[in-house]
């Protein structure tokens, strides 16, 4: 059973994915899923234990990018990923060159490459 | 001579004769016999029996023989002509028989000495000492003979002088013509038979000259003029109207006044002088309306014929010119043409249109075409001079020489400036010609940016599309792929259902999301097309996403050899031109195929500096030729519609713009090899 400590935080608009990614890292993570960049904003406030967030990238209201940008004035300890059906565009390059996001995962996601990037932000 | 003649007669009267006797004569006149005996002119003689009994002084002076010589000696036939002996032999003969006893004539003597002298005797019968005897006279009329035969003669002469005139002479008297001449006769058309006496010569004059013919006739006759010279109209027998000239005189005629006169038809000279008038004044009128100097100079160089226009020109009166030489006139030429003048007419007689210069009384110079003709004319050699003055044509052919030069001169300026504009224009012309083939170039350039930009928002679109696409696909992926995890960690709890062939399952699915999301990652990287030039780019994984997208359009008789290098390094570029770039090199590789059996080998491989790449085929090949066009915007081999010709040129563009070389060496039916070389980024 995952500590608090390893709370991750999945957002995605598409229900599938939020139910795939719980199933997927509940078993070694504490996942909290959250079907919109507001929704995911709450749900930080609720969980500051919340450790790592991982968006996906087009969502209706605010695309993941604004999402994080918001979050990240809030919660700027926190660890930042964006997993997008999407090729990586100008807006993901930039928020990767800033600092915005640690790194950014294409669907369909690689287990490893996630695991991998998890652990060593946990380590951390 | 009349007195010896009467004595003669006197003497040689029968009556007075009878008692002549030569012995007796001093008895009855002695003085006056003996000075007729002694006479030296007149030669007395008596024949009888055929000899001369006596002959006187006279006798013996007519015929140079002394009376001794004769007498009783001579036979009187002896001396006579032969011609003449018959005559005096039967006159002698007629005296003695007494027929005609008294007997005048003349005949011929020969004297002594041969000579032959005409006599005239005068015989009679007489009685001498009993016996009938001849005494006789004779006169020496040789002199008057001779005078005879000349006046007979020169009578001869002029009639026959008159008969064969040329001109006409007649006779007229009592209004008759006596005499006419032949050439009376063919003046008027007549037979002499037919005039003389016959016509009025009143009738042959014309009746204008009537009056006036008679009178002047009458004039003569009654002898108011011995000698009249007058012309009248005649006519002749046909009825032409004659000119006539007479000169008629007065003489007397068989004892009465006549007319004699000479007679010229005057009608052809009247034609002739009438046309010589008008020859003369035509000529006249031809030397001075001419506007050309004319002058005749005798062979003294003196003028003798001069027109206006010579006047004119020279500017001297004729009264100044007519008998003076040109030296005189002071209008002669340079010494040198005066001597070729002088040596052409000598030679040739004539001068055609020589060009002379004349000195006009000092005042100026005038140029003159000048012609001579050297003739003769009643045994003088005259020259013809004849002038045209040419001095304003002259001046005028120099003005229009000058003229020509300066227009000749203003030609070649004109023709330099010409020759400099057209050059200038030449230039300009080539200049427009680069011009025009840089504008074509910059077309062609424009068209293949255009086609470029067009094939750019082609692929931007496709990039949109396929960006969307996929992001839509890998959602599902998603789905699938988390699924399939979800179901692996499922069946790992469940150690009763983990079997094989479960395993098997998720691999196949695993298997499937992986190839979809290849291609759904080949097709994003291939859209990429951001102004971004600095992406890291991984050349293998490119010519993957390459052969990822055209892998149904590769036939399976196609064998591909991949043979890339691993850890290949990164060049700097925009990976989505370079997808297109090496997505171009493979398909033209495909197609080289033509989808029959062939192998296209992609090889990659690397350096210190560089990365190399080729891609070779075993297609058709391309053509030596056209080898080096392939590159070239819109060069395609393939029918219209079916390639736009610029796959290998936006390719070249892209490698040229990554910094990169592209070749191509073929050889036509066997293969195509194309090598790209990146330079690494440091």
């Amino acid at each position: 059973m995952a500590d608090e400590n390893n709370t991750l935080l999945y957002v995605d608009d598409e229900s599938i994915n939020l139910m795939l990614f719980d199933k997927l890292f509940s078993k070694n993570y504490n996942v909290i899923t959250a079907e919109s960049g507001f929704k995911a904003l709450d749900l930080m406030q609720k969980h500051p234990e919340i450790k790592l967030i991982f968006s996906d990238m087009k969502m209706p209201e605010m695309n993941g990018i604004e999402f994080i940008k918001k979050a990240q004035q809030q919660y700027s300890d926190k660890c930042y990923y964006i997993i997008s059906g999407y090729e990586i565009n100008d807006e993901i390059d930039e928020a990767l060159t800033k600092g915005l996001i640690s790194d950014y995962f294409k669907k369909p996601f690689n287990m490893v490459e996630l695991n991998n990037a998890i652990q060593k932000n946990l380590e951390q | 001579m009349k007195f010896v003649s009467k004595l003669l007669k006197y003497f040689s009267n029968p009556r007075n004769n009878d008692s002549i006797n030569p012995d007796n004569l001093h008895l009855e006149s002695h003085t006056v016999f003996k000075n007729l005996i002694d006479n030296p002119l007149i030669g007395l003689y008596i024949i009888q029996d055929n000899r001369f009994k006596f002959v006187s002084k006279g006798w013996c002076n007519i015929n140079g023989y002394t009376p001794e010589e004769v007498i009783d000696k001579i036979i009187p036939l002896d001396i006579v002509v032969p011609e003449d002996k018959d005559k005096v032999r039967s006159n002698i003969n007629k005296r003695f028989s007494g027929e005609l006893p008294f007997i005048e004539y003349s005949f011929r003597t020969i004297i002594k000495g041969g000579y032959i002298k005409t006599v005239k005797a005068i015989g009679n019968r007489i009685i001498y000492k009993g016996k009938p005897a001849i005494t006789g006279t004779i006169l020496d009329i040789s002199e008057q003979s001779e005078i005879e035969q000349r006046l007979k003669e020169s009578e001869e002469k002029y009639r026959s002088l008159i008969e064969n005139s040329l001109v006409g002479v007649y006779i007229i008297q009592d209004h008759k013509l006596k005499y006419a001449n032949n050439q009376f006769c063919r003046i008027f058309g007549y037979k002499p038979e037919e005039l003389l006496g016959k016509i009025s010569p009143n009738e042959m004059v014309h009746d204008d000259d009537k009056e006036y013919v008679k009178k002047n006739i009458e004039k003569r006759i009654a002898g108011k003029d011995n000698s009249l010279k007058y012309e009248f109209k005649g006519i002749r027998k046909d009825g032409k109207i004659l000119n006539l000239r007479v000169l008629g005189n007065r003489m007397n005629y068989q004892k009465r006044p006549a007319i004699m006169g000479v007679l010229i038809d005057t009608t052809e000279l009247i034609e002739t002088e009438n046309a010589l008038k008008e020859s003369e004044h035509l000529f006249r009128l031809l030397l001075e309306s001419t506007p050309y100097p004319i002058t005749v100079i005798d062979d003294k160089m003196k003028h003798i014929v001069v027109n206006d226009a010579f006047c004119k020109s020279f500017k001297l009166t004729k009264e100044e010119t007519i008998g003076k030489d040109p030296f005189e006139l002071n209008v002669i030429p340079p010494r040198e043409t005066l001597d070729y003048v002088e040596k052409e007419i000598r030679s040739k007689g004539k001068i055609d249109n020589l060009e002379i210069t004349l000195n006009i009384q000092d005042i100026e110079e005038k140029e003159f075409l000048y012609s001579c003709l050297r003739f003769k004319l009643k045994d003088e050699y005259l020259r013809l001079n004849a002038f045209i003055d040419i001095t304003e044509r002259n001046a005028i052919k120099n003005e229009l020489i000058q003229h020509k030069e300066n227009l000749e001169k203003l030609v070649q300026q004109r023709t330099a400036e010409l020759d400099k504009s057209n050059e200038e224009l030449k230039h300009i012309n080539s200049q427009l010609e680069n011009q025009k083939i840089n504008l074509e170039k910059t077309l062609k350039n424009l068209h293949s940016t255009q086609e470029q930009l067009i094939q750019s928002e082609k692929m931007a679109s496709l990039g949109l599309l396929s960006a969307g696409i996929a992001h839509e696909i890998n959602n599902p992926l998603n789905f699938i792929h988390g699924g399939s995890i979800a179901l692996e960690n499922y069946f790992e709890e469940k150690p009763e259902c983990n079997d094989n062939e479960v395993e098997t399952y998720l691999n196949a699915i695993k298997e499937g999301v992986k190839r979809t999301s290849d291609i759904v990652t080949s097709l994003n990287h291939y859209s990429r097309n951001n102004e971004n030039d600095k992406d890291s780019c991984n050349v293998n994984k490119i010519i993957n996403n390459c052969l990822a997208i055209l892998k149904t359009q590769i036939s399976n008789k196609v064998s591909i050899k991949k043979d890339l290098k691993q850890n290949i390094p990164y060049i700097s570029g925009n990976e989505g031109k370079l997808h297109q770039a090496f997505l171009n090199i493979i398909y033209n590789a495909i197609q080289a195929l033509q989808s029959s059996e062939g192998t296209i080998s992609i090889a990659s491989w690397f350096d210190d500096k560089n990365i190399f790449i080729k891609i070779a085929d075993t297609g058709i090949g391309i053509p030596k030729n056209i080898i080096n066009n392939v590159f070239d915007p819109f060069f395609t081999t393939k029918e219209p519609g079916k390639g736009t010709g610029l796959g290998l040129s936006i390719t070249y563009n892209i490698i040229k713009e990554h910094q990169g070389e592209i070749t191509i060496n073929s050889k036509e039916n066997e293969w195509t090899e194309i090598s790209v070389v990146f330079p690494i980024i440091k």
